[in-house]
Parts: C-alpha cells; structure tokens; sequence
C-alpha cells in the first residue's frame, strides 16, 4: 500500500523526472528498511513533488509539434507503461471485475444468472439440457404476466357475478379452456337450482335492481337485457328466448365456441366480457399476433393487409408504455376510449350513437 | 583571478556530499546516499527526492555525468564527476579550508589568556 502511494507520487512528477529518475528513486524506496525510514522517503517524495513543479520549470520542456504534422492522436505523458505494470492493471482489472460479477450473483438473497452466461465462478458456466432446445424457437417472446394486465380485476369481478362463468371456470383463472368447454353441460347442469332441466336468468346469475318493486312481470325486460347483454349467455341462449334450454345446454360446448374469436380453443376474459371493446380487442390480437403470444408486436405487422395503416395508428395509440408491443388491455382500454369518445360526439351532435 | 569553477560557489550542503561521494569512484543513486550517510555519522540522511533533484542540476551544469557499468541490475545508473566538477569541488574544499583556517585563526585570537 505505502509502496503503491510512492509510485503515484513518482507518477506525479514531471514527466522528464520521472522517466529519468523514477527507476531509480522507487529502488531506494524498495531497499529502505523500518517505518520511520519509510515515511521519511514518503515526505522527501512529497517535498521532491513540490520542488520540481515550482522550482524546476526550467528542465521541463515542452514537446515541439512540426507545424506540417496532422495531429490524429495525442496523449498528454508518451511514458510507455512497463510490463509489469500492464501485468497488474490487468490483474487488478480483473479481481475488480470478478468482485462485482459475484456481488451482482449473489445480491438479492439468492443466486440468479446474469445475461452474460456466468452463474459462478467456475469452468461448468451454463448447464443446457439439449432434449429441451428440440423443436423449439430459437427465441420466444414471453407476453406480460396476466397479473399486469389492467382488465384483470374487472374480468375477475364479472366471472364472480355472472354464475355461467364461475360454472364453467372450475379452476378459477379466469380463461374457459378447452376442457372446461368440453366439460360445460355438465357445469351448467350444476346451476339448476329447481331442477327443471333448464337455466333462467336467475339461476344464470341475474338480480333484479336494488330498488325494484313493481310487479314481477316487469322485470321481463331485465331478464331479456340480462340474456342478451352477456355474451357467453346470448352465446349460450342460441333462440334468444331469455332461458337456457336443456337443448342448448347440451349443445353448449359448441355454442360457446363462436365466442373463440381468435381460435386459440380457450375463452379468454376479453371473448366473455359484455363491453364490445372486448370483443373487438379479442379479434383484432386473433388476427394481427403472429407469435401467439397474445400480443401484437407493432413492428411484426404483415404489410400486405388491407387495414393495416389503420390499424396500426391504432395499434400506436394504445401503446401507452410505448415497448412496441400492445397487449389486449391496452387495445382495450384504447377501443373502449374511442366508442366512448364516438358517443360523446354523438351526443354533442345531436345524432343517434 | 576568478575561476570558472568559482561560479558554483559556495554549495550547498546536499551538494557538496554529492560531489564528494562521487571524488573517489562511480556511484549509483542509492550507494550515494548510503555513503552520504557514513561520511555524516548518520547526521545527514539524503532523499531519494532530494538526490536526484541535485543530480539532475548538477548533470545539466556539467558537474557529474552518467557513465556506463557493468552492474547487472537495469535500474541502476552510475553517475561520476565531469572535470569541471572536480575542479568546483575542489575549489569548495579550498574555499572551506579557508573558512576553517580563518575560523581557527579567529578563535585563537579570543581564546583568553592567563594571568
């Protein structure tokens, strides 16, 4: 260390000094002996400092440039470091390196990988199991996670209240697979409360208003609304008589199929849910996600679509975290905006919406 | 009549153990200070710093030069007196006799005398 503080002091010198007498003086310090010897060289360096800066101006003579000379490069000291030095800037450069490659390893409280291949410190650096590479892209693009998508808690809301759906979504993740859409006469079954072998808006999950209380019969309007506002219901309610027949419950499966806008074999909360911005963003991801990702990536869009200049303004205008990518929520929250915006002008206009 | 060597005159301390560690052979930097601390009895200790901010003054007055050696260790140069700075030191010692002389001379002139 005390070694290490000299030669930056002999580093310090001029440059005409040091590369005359710097061998030489860190020599005398490497043979000195004792404490007391070593901080008497570290003060007489220190004087030498200051004396040949204010004293010797006379020995440094600045480097003649010929006038003719293009000037690409120029370093301030032409001192050539020796090897040995190089050999410990190297070294050090290293440790430093490995230190920080192993802070970043181990912060957080457990191991992770960095993106540069390194787990740890070691010759084995990445274990690949190949059988798992076969038939796979070389990249994937993982969509965001469900939990970030804005939709979610409206979608988990909806599938509590609207009975069909907690039927038919038996393990409560918000998406009708395709073995819950298999399974569906059997779920729907489970929700005929009176046994008669149909579904009412009731059983569907249908409340008359909080402060109805006119006659029963005036809440046939509710119930029709109710059947026809919901579109796994209108789905399911293929005569549109406001009831779900046994018939229709058998054939339930294929009715709730047409609602597979963007033919994946799943139902997704944005194929079920009633606004038609949902429907309408279902669609557009079926039509425009190449990857099956379950989002669009905005630069991946085929040129030779029709729509596609319109679509991709608006594809643009829905990404709002602007990544390029437009997740269903995003389109919408867009297409959503926009109808509302329509009405709104509608309204102002005087027009029917 | 002023010598040339009269110039550089009178030296300085550190100077002058320089000069007269180097008046019998070649010498690398850290023999000089070793023998510039046996000529004092260990009283005058001389720095790496100060060592060669001297030698670099003296070499570009032309008092000592770097000559050639058959050390085998790279980072030692010897270093000699040129002519003239055998003249300078030798016009130092004359110049100190002097003093010396004078002083002796003064001293025996005070020294009080019995009754």
């Amino acid at each position: 260390m005390v070694r290490w503080l000299y030669i930056r002091l002999l580093w310090a010198h001029p440059a005409e000094f040091r590369r005359r007498f710097g061998d030489e003086m860190l020599e005398a310090f490497d043979l000195s002996a004792g404490f007391r010897e070593t901080v008497r060289l570290l003060a007489d360096g220190l004087l030498s400092l200051s004396r040949q800066w204010i004293l010797r101006s006379e020995f440094r003579q600045p480097a003649a440039t010929p006038a003719y000379e293009l000037i690409t490069f120029q370093q301030i000291e032409p001192y050539k470091p020796r090897g040995i030095a190089l050999t410990e800037g190297g070294l050090a450069a290293m440790l430093l390196l490995i230190g920080i490659v192993n802070a970043i390893n181990h912060g957080g409280g457990h191991a992770r990988s960095l993106p540069i291949g390194m787990q740890r410190f070691g010759l084995g650096l990445i274990k690949i199991n190949r059988s798992d590479l076969e038939g796979k892209p070389a990249v994937a693009v993982e969509a965001a996670k469900d939990e970030d998508d804005p939709m979610r808690p409206f979608a988990r809301s909806y599938f509590r209240i609207l009975h069909v759906l907690a039927a038919l979504d038996a393990d409560g993740d918000l998406t009708i697979s395709a073995a819950e859409i298999a399974n569906a006469p059997a779920a729907l079954r489970q929700l005929d409360r009176n046994h008669d072998g149909k579904l009412s808006a009731e059983e569907c999950g249908f409340l008359p208003p909080g402060d109805f209380t006119g006659p029963p019969r005036l809440l046939a309007p509710h119930r029709g609304a109710f059947m026809r506002d919901n579109p796994v219901l209108a789905a399911l309610d293929t005569d549109h008589d406001g009831e779900i027949s046994a018939a229709e419950i058998a054939n339930s499966p294929a009715a709730l199929m047409a609602l597979d806008l963007d033919h994946d074999g799943n139902l997704s909360p944005y194929e079920v849910l009633p606004h038609p911005a949902a429907s309408h963003a279902a669609g557009i991801i079926g039509r425009f996600d190449v990857s099956d990702s379950g989002v669009i990536f905005i630069e991946g869009l085929p040129k030779d679509d029709p729509d596609i200049d319109s679509i991709r303004r608006l594809l643009i205008a829905a990404d709002r975290n602007r990544d390029g990518l437009v997740t269903r929520g995003e389109l919408v929250i867009e297409l959503a905006s926009r109808a509302d915006m329509h009405r709104l002008r509608a309204l102002e206009n005087g027009t029917k919406p | 009549m002023q010598r040339p060597a009269d110039n550089f005159l009178p030296l300085a301390p550190a100077t002058l153990h320089i000069l007269l560690s180097l008046a019998g052979e070649k010498m690398y930097g850290y023999a000089i200070m070793q023998e510039v601390a046996r000529q004092s009895e260990g009283r005058f200790k001389l720095g790496p710093g100060t060592l060669y901010d001297n030698l670099q003054r003296l070499m570009k007055q032309g008092l000592v030069e770097e000559t050639s050696s058959d050390d085998d260790n790279p980072r030692r140069r010897y270093y000699r007196l040129t002519g003239l700075g055998r003249g300078v030191f030798n016009a130092e010692i004359d110049r100190l006799r002097g003093v010396v002389d004078q002083a002796q001379a003064h001293l025996k002139s005070l020294r009080p005398r019995r009754a």
